[in-house]
């Protein structure tokens, strides 16, 4: 209540358009910065495909604007800053003036003296005011994917320091602290959180059901965004029960149980380590395949770079809703379809609707038991980010922002369902759905999609 | 005059010619080099490359973009039809090419061309002038943005009034000059400006799933580069 009042005081002398997007970062060496760019941004170039891409966006990009109609932000702040060609321009004008021929002959002529601090801090804010949701790509005439653009002006950011403290402290702890996972979840704790899941469940359904821990030879190694084990039990329990219904076999391996991997978000080294993680815990359980939660960012960077990252024979990724579509397709589960009789609206993740991946499945499960489904407008491929994209929903210190410009869209979305429920099944979606809710006071409740798979699962 | 003339559909078309289809095929062999290049590095090669197809075609056809900005949408599709089609298939362009490349192929009908032509010039102006209006694209537009939208309309405004010389306010010479050293130029400047994406633009799409193919190992080798090799994350 008392955010809510500091919402109103602040934005009737602050207006939404002049809302910042400053996230803190770590102490770091401020010195040389656009040397330091320059040389992180060469050798990316050297090491990477990204020049390619760069080169073909410079000579393509016409400037045309018409990607604005797709930016939440921009339909929000109407700045000229946030329109997503002139957003990736800042990085393309760096490349052409420091790594083209024609731009070097260009800066000598004109006497431009290249990049500078200011251009520095107006990449670090304008990178991290995109939530990289992609959906301008949609809207390109020339098909240019902004969002590669954001992923990689924040990794070369991110090089010289300038990346957000949250997500480098859960990262550290990922890969370098003694929990392994970037909630920082003792392995113990995690045993006992299941433990304490199973008799929540055999409470609930009369059912000994079981979290299968480090079972060899599974079909389906499990990840979900380790969050989840804290925030979302529900979810992990209709997922156990939908298991149990099916008898196939799937486990959690005890030593990397964390499916969340901010390097697709700031860097790419760390999504490489994050997800050569996972590759080796999935061996490890000798696993026929990776099968991932309803986690939107953590489906798309092990679907999109195990077999990146895999050195050959890569196992297959698949995202649990569609393990859940097949099930219910082949009769394999039942459904109550009395059980659930408030209005059901479906929230989009970016990361796994976007490409058109995985659009059809919770549609088709949710239609085949609740009986008062209703889309938003629009929906699927060309959904509005829920406003804590690309890691963004981690920084509390940009709350306001989250709010009051990238999550306004999505907010006038809800509000137009009607729903009591929105399902969300990506964890970041869910917390940045949840604060939106708060904030503009909406009669609604978020939920995962096997949330409602266990209320109404009928177990043999 | 007249020699200018000459000059301007002679030589001065003939190099313009040249560049164009040298520089096109530059950029456009240097697309594909790139592509196999980055193919190779790319740590997975499982390339739907039918799909991409598909998505590129889709794209092509306006009423799937209409939906938003419908006028500007609408404009910016009108504008294009004449400029692809009138200077390929303009009966007067074809005996052009005939002398210039000894090859021939069927022409528009007169009226059609007519008519594609003055619709490319209503619509550029009415691109040019939703350009000046909104103040947002006026910040987004560089030098070439304010240079070839007019030109192209220029130049379709003369070889409009070429073709039908009793309608025009001025000589037909002075028409000529001004249409022929126009469409040179800017076929001079089309491999060199974003006038490319005439030819780049169905590469769009290999070229964004490209990007998100990353190279295994290339991300400890930066930080080898950057001497920050086994330093905490």
């Amino acid at each position: 209540m008392a955010d809510k009042k500091e919402n109103d005081r602040v934005s009737a002398t602050v207006k939404v358009k002049d809302l910042r997007c400053d996230y803190h970062i770590e102490p770091c060496d401020s010195t040389e910065r656009p040397r330091r760019f320059l040389e992180a941004f060469a050798s990316i170039l050297k090491h990477t495909n990204y020049g390619f891409v760069l080169d073909h966006f410079s000579k393509n990009s016409a400037h045309c604007g018409r990607c604005a109609v797709a930016c939440p932000v921009y339909e929000v702040t109407g700045r000229i800053e946030d329109i997503p060609c002139r957003r990736s321009d800042l990085l393309l004008q760096v490349y052409r003036r420091h790594f083209t021929p024609s731009g070097k002959l260009r800066a000598r002529l004109l006497g431009d003296p290249g990049l500078d601090d200011r251009k520095i801090d107006e990449m670090a804010e304008a990178f991290y005011r995109c939530t990289a949701c992609r959906r301008c790509n949609l809207d390109c005439p020339m098909g240019l994917d902004h969002g590669l653009i954001t992923h990689l002006g924040r990794y070369i950011l991110s090089e010289i320091g300038v990346v957000p403290k949250a997500l480098v402290v859960a990262t550290r702890e990922q890969l370098e602290g003694k929990t392994g996972n970037t909630s920082g979840i003792p392995k113990a704790a995690m045993l006992d959180t299941l433990e304490f899941l199973e008799e929540e469940l055999e409470e609930a359904t009369g059912k000994k059901i079981k979290f299968p821990v480090d079972v060899e030879g599974a079909d389906f190694a499990f990840f979900v965004a380790v969050s989840d084990y804290l925030l979302e039990p529900d979810t992990l329990m209709g997922q156990a029960a939908l298991f149990h219904a099916t008898g196939d076999k799937w486990t959690i391996g005890s030593e990397n149980f964390d499916g969340i991997n901010y390097g697709l978000f700031y860097s790419d080294w760390i999504l490489e380590r994050v997800v050569r993680r996972e590759i080796a815990e999935a061996r490890r359980l000798k696993a026929k395949s990776v099968l991932i939660g309803e986690c939107g960012h953590a489906s798309r960077s092990a679907k999109g770079f195990i077999t990146t990252y895999s050195d050959g024979d890569p196992l297959p990724v698949s995202n649990i809703m569609q393990y859940t579509a097949r099930v219910i397709k082949e009769g394999r589960v039942k459904l109550d379809k009395d059980k659930i009789k408030q209005r059901v609206t479906y929230h989009d993740p970016c990361n796994l609707a976007r490409s058109g991946w995985i659009v059809d499945e919770p549609r088709f499960i949710l239609k085949s038991f609740v009986k008062d489904f209703v889309e938003m407008t629009p929906h699927g491929k060309a959904n509005y980010c829920c406003g804590g994209g690309g890691g963004t929903v981690s920084l509390d210190e940009i709350h306001r922002f989250r709010m009051q410009v990238a999550g306004r869209k999505k907010a006038e979305q809800l509000k137009a369902t009607g729903a009591d429920i929105v399902v969300a099944p990506c964890a970041n979606c869910k917390k940045q759905l949840g604060e939106i809710i708060q904030e503009y006071e909406l009669d609604m409740e978020v939920k995962g999609l096997h949330d409602l798979i266990l209320e109404a699962i009928i177990l043999d | 005059m007249d020699n200018l003339l000459e000059l301007a559909r002679g030589p001065l078309f003939r190099l313009a010619f040249a560049l164009m289809i040298l520089g096109t095929m530059r950029q456009v062999i240097l697309t594909i080099i790139g592509y196999l290049e980055a193919r190779k590095k790319a740590g997975d090669k499982n390339i739907n490359t039918g799909g991409l197809a598909i998505e590129t075609i889709k794209w092509l056809v306006p009423f799937r973009y209409v939906k938003k900005r419908g006028l500007y949408s609408l404009t910016s599709f009108l504008f294009h039809i004449g400029l692809v089609l009138v200077p390929i298939f303009f009966a007067g362009h074809i005996r052009l090419w005939a002398g210039a490349i000894g090859i021939t192929w069927p022409a528009l009908p007169g009226p059609i061309s007519d008519w594609l032509a003055l619709l490319t010039v209503v619509s550029g102006i009415g691109l040019i002038a939703g350009r000046l209006w909104n103040s947002r694209s006026r910040a987004l537009s560089r030098f070439q943005d304010w240079f070839f939208t007019p030109m192209i309309v220029l130049v379709f405004i003369t070889g409009y009034l070429a073709a039908h010389p009793q309608s025009s306010p001025i000589g037909y010479r002075e028409v000529m000059i001004v249409h022929v050293l126009g469409a040179d130029l800017i076929m001079l400047l089309l491999p060199f400006s974003k006038l490319i994406h005439c030819i780049l633009l169905p590469f769009s799409r290999y070229v964004n799933d490209m990007g998100w193919r990353f190279v295994s190992g290339s991300g400890e080798a930066v930080l080898a580069d950057l001497g920050k090799e086994g330093k905490p994350v």
